[in-house]
């Protein structure tokens, strides 16, 4: 018989921050160089260089910390953390251990079953290490270290989350919120953002904390989800089976869906921080953390509540406009501009957000402003042009820096209100169908949508359909 | 409280030192007549409290594109004693440990 | 001569590269057959130098040739550190005070002898071989800077950079006879001194007269925005600081240095100095700096800790030597590192790994960093109370014969217990020659307050010029 056991999740994980420049050197962090060429004496750990600290990094891992309720230390501490392997020039990692920029915040995701807040243990900065392929050379590991020095943030969780599922939407919360705040792309797949799951489990209504194992090599933000089951399936039947729960390191096979212990041995984890004596403390002094924290964008949440009472959007719309600042931003700019908010709502999340993905990015991309797309809607209201053709013009719009109305204009894509011009078109079209009519005439209701049909299609698409309705009624 | 052997050869193991055994029974008994040195360490009277990371001035902070990069002036090629493709070579690592950094320092590439 | 006059000719033109081809015969002579010191690992080819006569700007230090020690990135010579581990590597890049002597004119003769890694205080730990003392050769330099002290002392160079983690310049120069000074911590930067204990590490000059050393130390001093913790401070005319008096000068006298131990003789050459320094105006006054008991195990705790991590990065990796059987990755860093590194040196990364590894760090490493500021406090307290700057001997004992102490590496730590307290409180310190014991030099030595290099200048010169009118 199988006891009924709760989940305990917390996670680390590590943030890429959006610097020109590495945390301690000028070298650039970027990707995609050539091996080993965005390297100095600094993250090479040439003998005598010394580490200098980007201040850019410290403002995105203050904002970052103040985004996350976090209260940040006036006084933090940079510590070396020793430990060799090859993707590690110095031997040790440049990082914060005792006293780290902040400490106690929290996160509140929603999921379907329910709220649920997140304490945040920790945000500290470190630096990256460089990256290693075991492919490249037959026998060797090949070290490139144009990654070692990028600046990182480590945010720590307390053991708050109860389900992979709530797990996954606190990733995605954390997401959106670094990238509003412009700290972090936090693309998992580019590893600019990498998660660690500490995963146990315990009877319900335990007090105590079970043994907990920490699981890696978590790619993507469902590799999380995934990994997290499988973990809690295998605690669940070492229990029942009353077996213990031992603690390790467990790497996640995204290929078979399994987790396997790590070989390593335990006593690499003797890291002997220490304080780093190249780089005195680093310090804030209020002014900068109170300046830093009223720069602050309205964070997502905010957003999202303020939407649906402001615009009066259902909060489906809301959550999706307010997924990124850019789309967010477009939305509102068009709703002020005075275009109806859910007819925003509506092309936002519709024909702009389907034109983007065909781009492979956001409705920010996109070569259409907020205010040209309320020159668009606008047409749309006033009856210039159909819905439909709205959209054909949309299109238009991102192929050429070409102006709604200039579109309409030379396209000849203005509804056609001219009743004369419509009489003709229903004349016709009744002349050509003597058939239908008749049978219309006889009470075939159903009928009439073909009449408008066929005057739509003999006006290319261009008659007001509004019109022609009235006028076909009367004339049938 | 003597160092035993077993510590000096764990502490070895972490510096990424190799000794015979003699070294090591050599290195115990230097290391406890060092440590016996350093014991009156434990006897000085200190006040309560670290203001050392307070007191000191802070960390200079250099803002983008103000500290140009110091470029080399050798190739990494004449510096490193394995080099190929512009890479930094040693000997493969076992498979297993790729993929299994903490998050802060790199995840290799699973091979 | 001295750097006046070397300057003086070379910037009026008449001078040229003389003075440095001049420099690098007497080395290239005095290294070559017997009764060679040994206290170059590498010199600069003759038209190499000539060359860079050519390009150097005149400037404060123009033409003067000066030798550098091994642990200072330079670009066109080795830099070893005295290790087989760093043996032929050339830096890929330059020392921030490297490049300043050149940017004031100076010439880059040659790269000296030293402790490997600067761990060591008799130049004895050189995997290269030791250096022999000009003085009498069958002694020590001391160390670790021994190599620069003894280049200086047998005439080779007017002034040479050493580097000071607890006493490696200004030992060495009290047992060959020169001057040898360590600013304080943050005075000159870092950037390019290859690290051993980085809290403690500064850049030092040795020479043959004060003022040299402040000319020197002059040029290289000063804010680097490559090194956090070199000190935005403005550096004192430190050449004009060796011209003062020393009327009311307050040289305070810490019973802690005199101990009943002390060899007489030294003991006798420092109370001597006193006395001179009395003759000349100053006044001293005994005082008492009761933690320096603690000194020598809190030095080498934070030290070798420190250093047990700053060389991690030698691992056969990027650059350096690579033990050449290593099958496996393991095996290139245990290797590569256990045949790289000295007896010494893989002492100390023991002993600072201990320091720092896990159940020990609250009671060594922790502990030190405590006393550390306790002992500052103290230093700071002295001088607060009106006191200008410290007289001590340099060292306990004159220049001990080659071998005497390699077998006992606790004796060879506690032979720095004069010097450590500078490094510990972060204070400028100079040894300055008051005489000889049976032919054998001593070294007196004056601690200034942390940015005092001034006064402490002042005492200096003024000491030097009274050891002169007794001569």
């Amino acid at each position: 018989m199988s006891a009924v056991y709760e989940t305990v999740i917390g996670l680390e994980v590590h943030v890429q921050l959006l610097t020109e420049e590495k945390l301690f050197c000028s070298d650039k962090a970027e990707f995609g160089a050539l091996p080993n060429t965005r390297v100095c004496p600094v993250c090479l750990g040439l003998p005598g260089a010394l580490p200098v600290l980007n201040g850019l990094a410290v403002d995105l891992a203050l904002r970052a910390a103040l985004a996350l309720g976090c209260e940040v230390h006036e006084t933090s501490v940079f510590a070396r953390k020793n430990y060799f392997y090859p993707d590690l020039p110095k031997g040790y990692q440049i990082t914060q251990f005792e006293l780290p920029l902040a400490t106690d915040g929290a996160l509140t995701v929603t999921t379907d079953e329910g709220e649920r807040t997140v304490r945040v243990r920790r945000i500290h900065m470190e630096e990256d290490a460089g990256k290693l392929l075991h492919d490249r050379v037959p026998d060797q590991t090949a070290v490139d270290l144009n990654r070692a020095g990028v600046p990182l943030v480590e945010i720590v969780t307390e053991p708050d989350l109860e389900s992979p599922a709530e797990a996954r939407a606190f990733l995605l919360e954390l997401k959106q919120i670094l990238g509003y705040l412009d700290v972090s792309d936090c693309n998992m797949e580019e590893g600019s953002l990498r998660v660690d799951a500490n995963v146990s489990i315990r009877p319900v209504g335990a007090t105590e904390l079970g043994t907990k194992t920490e699981v890696k090599n978590l790619n993507s933000f469902s590799a999380v989800a995934k990994a997290i089951v499988v973990e809690v399936e295998r605690q669940k039947a070492l229990l029942d089976a009353g077996e213990p729960v031992i603690q390790q390191t467990l790497l996640w096979d995204e290929v078979v869906g399994t987790v396997r212990p790590m070989r390593s041995k335990e006593e690499s984890h003797d890291y002997r921080y220490f304080p780093e004596p190249d780089l005195p403390p680093l310090k804030l002094d209020r002014a900068r953390i109170d300046a830093a924290r009223t720069s602050l964008p309205e964070l997502p949440t905010a957003r999202r509540r303020r939407f649906v009472e402001q615009y009066g959007l259902p909060v489906y719309d809301a959550g999706v406009l307010t997924a990124s600042r850019g789309t967010a931003d477009f939305f509102e700019e068009l709703a002020d501009a005075g275009t109806d908010a859910k007819a925003a709502s509506n092309w936002v999340m519709g024909s702009l957000m389907e034109l983007a993905n065909q781009r492979g990015g956001e409705v920010s991309v996109l070569p259409v402003t907020a205010e040209d797309m309320a020159e668009l809607l606008a047409l749309v209201a006033d009856g210039t042009i159909s819905h439909g053709t709205g959209k054909d013009v949309l299109a238009l719009m991102t192929e050429s820096d070409r102006s709604a109305a200039e579109i309409v204009e030379a396209e000849g894509m203005a509804q056609v209100a001219d009743e004369g011009l419509l009489e003709a078109w229903i004349h016709e079209v009744i002349a050509a169908h003597p058939d239908e009519v008749r049978r219309y005439r006889e009470g075939e209701d159903k009928l009439f949508g073909f009449f408008v049909g066929r005057v739509m299609s003999l006006s290319q698409g261009k008659a007001d359909p509004r019109r022609v309705n009235g006028l076909l009624k009367t004339r049938l | 409280m003597a160092v035993e052997r077993s510590e000096v050869t764990r502490i070895a193991a972490l510096a990424k030192l190799e000794f015979e055994d003699h070294d090591i029974e050599r290195m115990t008994e230097e290391l406890n007549d060092i440590l016996e040195h350093f014991r009156v360490l434990q006897q000085v009277d200190l006040p309560e409290g670290n203001h050392d990371a307070r007191s000191a001035a802070p960390a200079p902070e250099r803002r983008p594109g103000t500290l140009a990069r110091d470029e080399l002036s050798l190739s990494l090629s004449d510096l490193a004693p394995s080099h190929e493709e512009g890479f930094f070579l040693v000997p493969r690592l076992p498979a297993l440990d790729a993929g299994t950094r903490d998050g802060g320092a790199g995840e290799g590439e699973n091979p | 001569m001295s750097i006046r006059e070397i300057r003086e000719a070379f910037n009026a033109g008449s001078g040229g590269p003389e003075a440095a081809l001049e420099a690098l015969a007497k080395i290239v002579r005095g290294e070559s057959g017997n009764g060679s010191l040994n206290a170059f690992l590498c010199t600069v080819p003759e038209d190499a130098l000539s060359e860079q006569a050519a390009r150097a700007p005149t400037g404060r230090l123009g033409g003067v040739p000066v030798a550098v020690k091994d642990n200072l990135a330079t670009s066109d010579l080795c830099t070893t550190c005295g290790s087989k581990i760093l043996e032929g590597y050339v830096s890929p890049y330059e020392a921030t005070a490297v490049r300043r002597l050149r940017e004031a004119g100076a010439l880059v003769v040659g790269k000296t002898n030293m402790d490997e890694f600067a761990m060591g205080s008799s130049n004895e730990n050189s995997a290269f071989g030791p250096v022999r003392n000009p003085v009498d050769l069958a002694r020590v330099p001391g160390g670790s800077s021994g190599g620069s002290a003894a280049a200086v002392a047998a005439g080779y160079v007017p002034v040479a950079l050493g580097s000071d983690t607890g006493g490696s310049v200004r030992q060495p120069a009290s047992f060959c006879g020169v001057v040898g000074v360590k600013p304080t911590y943050g005075r000159i930067s870092r950037y390019g001194l290859v690290a051993f204990g980085s809290s403690l590490d500064q850049i030092g000059v040795l020479s043959r007269s004060v003022v040299d050393a402040a000319e020197v130390l002059g040029v290289i001093s000063g804010h680097d925005p490559r090194d956090s913790t070199s000190s935005e401070r403005e550096v004192p005319d430190l050449v004009g600081a060796c011209s003062g008096d020393v009327d009311g000068l307050v040289i305070g006298v810490p019973e802690e240095y005199f101990p009943d131990t002390l060899d007489v003789q030294v003991r006798a050459r420092c109370e001597a100095a006193l006395e001179r320094m009395e003759a000349a105006g100053a006044t001293v006054r005994r005082v008492s700096l009761p933690h320096t008991r603690y000194a020598i195990p809190t030095y080498y705790v934070l030290a070798t800790a420190e250093a047990s991590s700053n060389l991690a990065r030698y691992d056969g990796v990027r650059y350096g030597f690579r033990a050449p059987e290593a099958a496996s990755a393991e095996a290139v860093y245990c290797r590569t590192r256990s045949s790289g590194f000295g007896a010494e040196v893989k002492r100390r990364i023991i002993l600072g790994t201990y320091a720092l590894s896990a159940g020990y760090y609250d009671a060594y490493y922790g502990r030190a960093q405590r006393v550390r500021e306790r002992l500052a406090c103290e230093f700071a307290d002295v001088f607060a109370g009106g006191v200008d700057v410290l007289f001590t001997p340099t060292s306990p004992t004159v220049a001990f014969p080659l071998g005497e102490r390699v077998a006992d590496p606790v004796s060879m730590y506690l032979s720095d217990v004069f010097t450590v307290t500078a490094n510990l409180a972060n204070l400028p310190a100079i040894s300055v020659p008051v005489g000889e014991v049976g032919g054998l030099p001593v070294g007196g030595q004056f601690i200034g307050p942390a940015w005092g290099e001034s006064t402490m200048f002042r005492a200096a010169a003024a000491l030097e010029r009274a050891m002169e009118g007794s001569a």
